[in-house]
């Protein structure tokens, strides 16, 4: 239990950086490419498509887990606050394992759209060269199979502190 | 069971799936597949998110976002704008509740360089909050002001919501943007004149000061806000001019506030790691919602719900006055329940569709729209920057005083919401001179 928070905490710590990086590198990118549009009228070929196919997905999906990890996913309050404290704990396992296979079945559906572009050879023109778009498509199965893993660890880890207590 | 009721079970699944505290993101998500798959078989479900989560991320207009939060975050992190309420003070602490008047300035600044509300709110209280207090202001009126002036943030550009509703109505991302200024100071200005009534009204309320200022400490305290103005300008004047695309524009925002920490010796390689991580998990946030959003929107399409609404809507030749305000009842009770960007992607996958019915001018909805969400955040019980104003505020204020000093605000708000509905002009001026 102890290895595998260990090991999720550093798996989505390195992921919310390389995200972090890419950000700023997608900054100078399309910086650079205002700049020399205006300067001198030379667009840096392929920023369009490269800050959209790759810098975009690689910041939202790899913050995916970096985000469970520090608990800043959006979720409502309330309700199920006035209910016993053992039915809340048996619907927060409920809820759970429901997102978990929900994250899963959608990592497997894309999981399968990725193999069948990474055979075909996905990628799109880019005037000068074709931009092979098919690895970024990993990027989807790979967060929101980590994600399952984390919501359910992440429960039933709140479940065991609160018996220890 | 055919393909509507299917919709309208989907609606009501989700409301119960919210309530049961499962994400939002997830939520969507799930009663969204289900629904697919009960209408159009499992397979072409299974299709429809296999496709879906990365082709909706894969967007240019939307890299807007990240870049806009980023440009927000380091001015937060770096404290850019400390200096904005103590010139607000030394200029408008003569009046009657000079230091809410001068709060609620400092947050429409605020705004102009941060396109999020709870920023706004949070920026602003930690420094006006102690101030006031100091001054024996009522503890009702002082985190009031600091949580309603935040709401400034989601309307003067940038705009976070404005920029992901107009993702999704297909409307123009940089009028959108400007759209959202007039409006923006309309309400700043209200809540002047409502914190002036007050405490002419009631002088126990904020006592006066009395303090002199000269003219040459105005003054300086004046210059030192000088990243504001360029910061906005930077922002506006390239998607006025046409110089840059939302994105571009957010891309020359982040630029320039990285410029101006760096030149002021603000940049601390803490500063820069807490400001592009904070943007990060911002980004994954919203994204993890929007893309249960858009598979919403597929399910309703598919089931035929908006078309039949809109059918429903047509027949009954109802006004679109009274429609506006069937939809305001609806944003302000789901507002009290969730967050301004789980509230929007939760209703524009069904509202949408009706807007288009009714012909309405999709850019002045989106205003509207972005004013019921930011009402949503004074309304008890979520009101979310009522909590984060709790936050910086600590013991000193309890809950309850401030939701009652946000009522007066709220009134504020019908006054600026019954304005902006009858002069669609405020909100449609400005963008009508870009397209000259």
């Amino acid at each position: 239990m102890k290895a595998l928070d260990r090991i999720l905490s550093r798996v989505s710590t390195v992921g919310g950086v390389i995200a972090g990086i890419s950000l700023m590198l997608m900054l100078m990118l399309i910086m650079a490419d205002v700049s020399l549009k205006y300067l001198i009228g030379l667009p840096i070929t392929g920023t369009l498509e490269i800050v959209s196919y790759y810098f975009m997905p690689i910041v939202v999906y790899l913050a995916l887990p970096y985000v469970e990890r520090s608990d800043e996913h959006i979720s409502v309050p309330l309700v199920t606050e006035r209910l016993p404290d053992r039915i809340r704990r048996a619907l927060a396992i409920l809820v759970a394992l429901m997102s978990a296979g929900y994250l899963l079945i959608v990592a497997w559906a894309c999981g399968q759209k990725a193999l069948a572009l990474t055979h075909s050879g996905d990628a799109v023109n880019v005037i000068y060269f074709d931009l092979r778009i098919w690895p970024p498509r990993w990027l989807v199965p790979i967060a929101f199979v980590l994600l399952a893993i984390q919501i359910v660890h992440g429960t039933f880890r709140k479940h065991s502190e609160e018996q220890t207590r | 069971m055919t393909s509507l009721a299917i919709g309208f079970l989907s609606l009501g699944g989700l409301l119960v799936l919210l309530a049961l505290r499962v994400h939002v993101g997830i939520a969507l998500g799930v009663v969204s597949l289900l629904g697919m798959a009960t209408i159009r078989g499992p397979n072409a479900a299974i299709a429809a998110v296999a496709d879906l989560p990365y082709q909706f991320v894969a967007h240019w207009t939307l890299s807007a976002v990240p870049l806009f939060l980023l440009m927000g975050a380091i001015v937060f992190h770096t404290g850019l704008t400390a200096s904005l309420y103590s010139a607000a003070r030394n200029w408008l602490n003569f009046l009657p509740g000079g230091l809410a008047i001068a709060t609620n300035a400092a947050g429409a600044g605020f705004a102009a360089v941060s396109g999020s509300s709870l920023a706004t709110a949070a920026a602003i209280g930690r420094i006006a909050i102690p101030e006031m207090l100091k001054a024996k202001y009522d503890p009702g009126l002082t985190a009031a002001v600091v949580a309603a002036s935040g709401t400034i943030g989601s309307l003067i550009p940038p705009s976070i919501l404005l920029v992901i509703y107009g993702t999704f109505t297909e409307q123009p991302i940089g009028m959108l943007l400007i759209a959202g200024i007039l409006p923006g100071l309309l309400t700043a200005a209200v809540y002047t004149v409502l914190i002036l009534a007050r405490c002419i009204a009631d002088p126990k309320l904020a006592p006066r000061t009395y303090e002199q200022v000269a003219w040459s400490t105005k003054w300086s305290s004046l210059r030192q806000v000088w990243p504001v103005p360029v910061l906005f300008l930077a922002v506006v004047v390239s998607i006025y001019a046409g110089i840059a695309t939302a994105t571009e524009a957010a891309a020359v925002g982040a630029f320039v506030a990285l410029l101006i920490a760096i030149f002021q010796r603000r940049l601390s390689r803490v500063a820069l790691y807490q400001s592009v991580m904070e943007a990060v998990s911002s980004t994954g946030s919203i994204f993890f919602v929007a893309m249960g959003a858009i598979l919403l929107t597929r399910l309703l399409a598919l089931s035929g719900m908006p078309y039949w609404m809109a059918e429903q809507l047509n027949a009954s030749e109802i006004e679109p006055l009274a429609f506006i305000l069937g939809v305001s009842v609806i944003y302000l009770i789901l507002g009290m329940f969730l967050d301004p960007i789980g509230l929007m992607l939760v209703t524009l996958p069904v509202l949408y569709p009706l807007f288009k019915a009714m012909n309405m001018d999709l850019i002045w909805v989106g205003i509207l729209v972005i004013k019921y969400l930011e009402i949503g955040l004074l309304t008890p019980p979520v009101g979310l920057n009522v909590y984060v104003v709790k936050g910086v505020a600590g013991d000193s204020i309890s809950i309850g005083a401030i939701f009652k000093g946000v009522t007066w605000f709220l009134l504020a708000e019908v006054v600026v919401l019954t304005l902006l509905i009858s002069f669609p002009a405020i909100s449609l001026w400005l963008p009508s001179m870009i397209m000259n």
